[in-house]
């Protein structure tokens, strides 16, 4: 049986479409959609300039103020003070601004008053100027708007909780091309790849060699020498499972070492739940075999399901998100590879659906009990030569 | 003790009698070919009697032990070149004869396999993969798989369809080659060249069944001919008219038996000289077994 499984993985991997597709275009296609949609982590800074003019100086709770403009420079902020509001809105206007801050007077007191009241009332307020239909300007004011709302929390814990000083964590928030989070878009990617590649050596690779072995008689061969189907079966499937594995491996090394890709993909429950994955797509494979009796037929279903698998499994997009019609979602909600894909994403903290692990589990197997029931129900035709 | 028995095989594909019948005795060292048109039942009788597909009555007693199922152990003693010569594309031809060397478990010896290799002459092509071969140099490599597991009985579905005639006297010798050491071959073929040029006993197979049987000279002389006369003339329908036991042999030509050559080719002429004709390529040859055939079913064995 190993010899057997030995011949058909050298037959397979001497041939280019044997190279070319398990072990190239995964990689191809994880360099290509990485490049299009991630930016390689290097997340492109951008500095706002911000006039900001102080009407008094900020003594007591007040004083946190500063510690918030000094934390936020030079980056995403560049501050300059200016004496009067309107020499400021002039150089706003002039764009040599991209925003004013205005720190009114009265600040410091109303806002010792909310502290030690812990009242609503006549907050204290800080005033920001943007121009209008100005995309950085209205970005700035924006983000200045984010960082202050955050600031306000720590007021509102302070106010109500805690009595004693406690410092104020300014909130971070770097303006680049992409938001940054704990979002990896290679990582996300990973899984999708690998399991494309296993999609394709499953649905082509499978089903066609047993055809095509049939239709020529290569099967027959094998079974004068007293090679049982059965056996010839499994070798074929050693094979196939041997090329998963090898290009599996190629991915891995490629999306830890080029995309820095989470460590957790190394974890036994991310490997477990790609063997799961690798068992129903032999369980699709050998379906397409039950259903087809000639390849050029099967050749064009594997086609087909392979790119509803893919696309609509959500292998490269979070399609469910996307408003999706009803029966196109129906169908994705029905397709194996929503979970497949989903479930390895969320061992990799990149998932973006939240469905149940009965539902996670019990959508994928039922397609391999069905395609395992017709595989065997028809596992006589399959492998004859008759 | 027969190397092989097969006593009243039948099998049947719906109403379909492709096999009905068909018994046949081998010994030890003979070749006994199994002659038949396209379709006669010739590759299911084999295939049945190689275990490859399932008989639906019948007997079959290998070393005179019967048996139900063709099982591993049989298998092993048993050479099978089948009609579709098929093998792994990307593999050489040194590591198909060792993958198949490998599945009767056996491990070849690397003089072994030069022998095997040199006696179908694929030297050159040792290393080649197999989708680089000719159909000729892949109707070798066939057959020497058919020999990787040095088998007892040996069967050849077809062996030189597709052949050139250089190519396929080789494979004669090569037959002929294998009944010296010893090996019973089973030899189907279209080919009535083949049967006469190699087989000790010849089987004759139409719709199912054999319609005859014997040495090739046994079945010639069943026609009771001395010769027969070919002749290409303009108007066929003459002759097959006025004398008795004429008919087409192909488009033009016309083949006459006889028993008194002299008398006959005289009759041709003055028939032709009658009707303004004229007589071309006359030929006298003796009988062969397209003309057992012909006789027996009314058609070439081509057909």
């Amino acid at each position: 049986m190993f010899k057997l499984a030995k011949a058909f993985l050298l037959d397979s991997v001497r041939d280019f479409n044997g190279i070319f597709w398990p072990f190239v275009f995964p990689l191809f296609l994880f360099f290509v959609l990485t490049s299009v949609f991630w930016s390689g982590g290097s997340t492109e800074s951008v500095s706002f300039k911000v006039g900001v003019v102080f009407e008094e100086r900020l003594v007591g709770f007040a004083e946190f103020l500063n510690q918030v403009l000094k934390a936020v420079q030079p980056e995403p902020f560049q501050l300059s003070e200016y004496d009067t509001l309107e020499k400021a809105l002039e150089d706003l206007k002039k764009k040599k601004l991209d925003v004013v801050l205005k720190v009114p007077s009265g600040f410091s007191g109303r806002l010792t008053w909310v502290v030690l009241t812990k009242q609503d009332r006549n907050l204290p307020e800080l005033e920001v100027h943007c121009l209008k239909a100005h995309q950085e300007s209205e970005m700035a004011a924006q983000l200045l708007q984010t960082i202050f709302e955050q600031a306000n929390l720590e007021f509102f814990k302070r106010a109500n909780v805690v009595r004693s000083y406690v410092e104020v964590q300014i909130q971070e928030k770097p303006v680049s091309n992409v938001e940054e989070s704990d979002f990896h878009y290679p990582t996300y990617l990973f899984p999708a790849v690998i399991l494309m590649s296993w999609l394709a050596i499953c649905l082509f690779n499978l089903p066609l060699n047993i055809l095509y072995n049939r239709e020529v008689g290569i099967n027959k061969r094998f079974f004068t020498c007293g090679v049982k189907p059965f056996e010839y079966f499994t070798s074929l499937l050693l094979s196939m499972g041997f090329i998963m594995m090898i290009s599996c491996v190629l991915i891995y090394v490629f999306g830890m070492m080029v995309y820095r890709v989470q460590p957790s993909c190394l974890s036994l429950e991310f490997i477990l739940k790609l063997l799961f994955t690798m068992v129903v797509f032999f369980g699709l494979g050998m379906m397409i075999t039950a259903l087809f009796k000639k390849s050029s037929s099967a050749l064009v279903v594997s086609q087909i399901m392979n790119q509803i698998l893919m696309f609509l499994g959500g292998f490269y997009f979070p399609l469910l998100n996307f408003g999706l019609p009803k029966p196109l979602e129906w169908i994705c909600l029905a397709l194996p590879t929503t979970y497949l894909v989903e479930d390895l994403r969320k061992s990799l903290g990149q998932n973006v659906y939240s469905f149940s692990s009965l539902q996670t589990f019990l959508v994928p197997s039922v397609w391999f009990v069905l395609s395992l029931v017709l595989f065997v129900v028809n596992f006589k035709r399959v492998m004859g030569h008759e | 003790m027969s190397v092989l028995e097969v006593k009243n095989l039948k099998k049947y594909y719906g109403n379909v009698k492709a096999v009905d019948g068909v018994s046949f005795t081998m010994e030890q060292g003979q070749i006994v070919a199994l002659l038949g048109p396209n379709g006669a039942g010739k590759t299911t009788t084999i295939e049945i009697i190689e275990g490859l597909r399932k008989k639906d009555e019948g007997e079959i007693f290998y070393f005179g032990r019967k048996v139900e199922t063709i099982d591993e152990e049989i298998k092993k003693i048993l050479g099978v070149q089948l009609q579709k010569s098929a093998f792994l594309d990307n593999l050489t031809v040194k590591e198909t004869l060792e993958l198949f060397a490998g599945l009767y478990g056996i491990s070849l010896k690397a003089s072994q396999l030069r022998e095997l290799i040199e006696m179908f002459m694929l030297q050159e092509k040792m290393n080649s993969r197999v989708k680089a071969l000719s159909g000729g140099q892949m109707q070798r490599l066939a057959l020497a798989v058919a020999l990787v597991n040095d088998p007892k009985i040996v069967f050849l579905d077809e062996p030189t369809t597709g052949l050139d005639p250089q190519a396929r006297r080789h494979v004669w010798q090569i037959v002929r080659g294998l009944v010296e050491k010893g090996k019973t071959v089973l030899l189907t073929t279209h080919y009535m060249e083949e049967a006469e040029e190699l087989a000790d006993y010849v089987l004759i197979m139409d719709h199912g069944k054999i319609i005859a049987e014997g040495t090739v000279d046994d079945l010639i002389k069943m026609l009771n001919m001395d010769s027969y006369l070919e002749f290409v003339v303009e108007k066929p329908e003459v002759f097959l008219e006025r004398m008795p036991g004429a008919r087409m042999l192909n488009d033009e030509k016309i083949t006459v038996p006889t028993k008194k050559v002299e008398d006959d080719v005289q009759k041709i002429f003055v028939l032709a000289k009658n009707e303004g004709l004229s007589v071309e390529n006359l030929v006298v040859r003796r009988p062969n077994l397209e003309d057992v055939f012909l006789s027996l079913t009314g058609r070439h064995l081509r057909d």
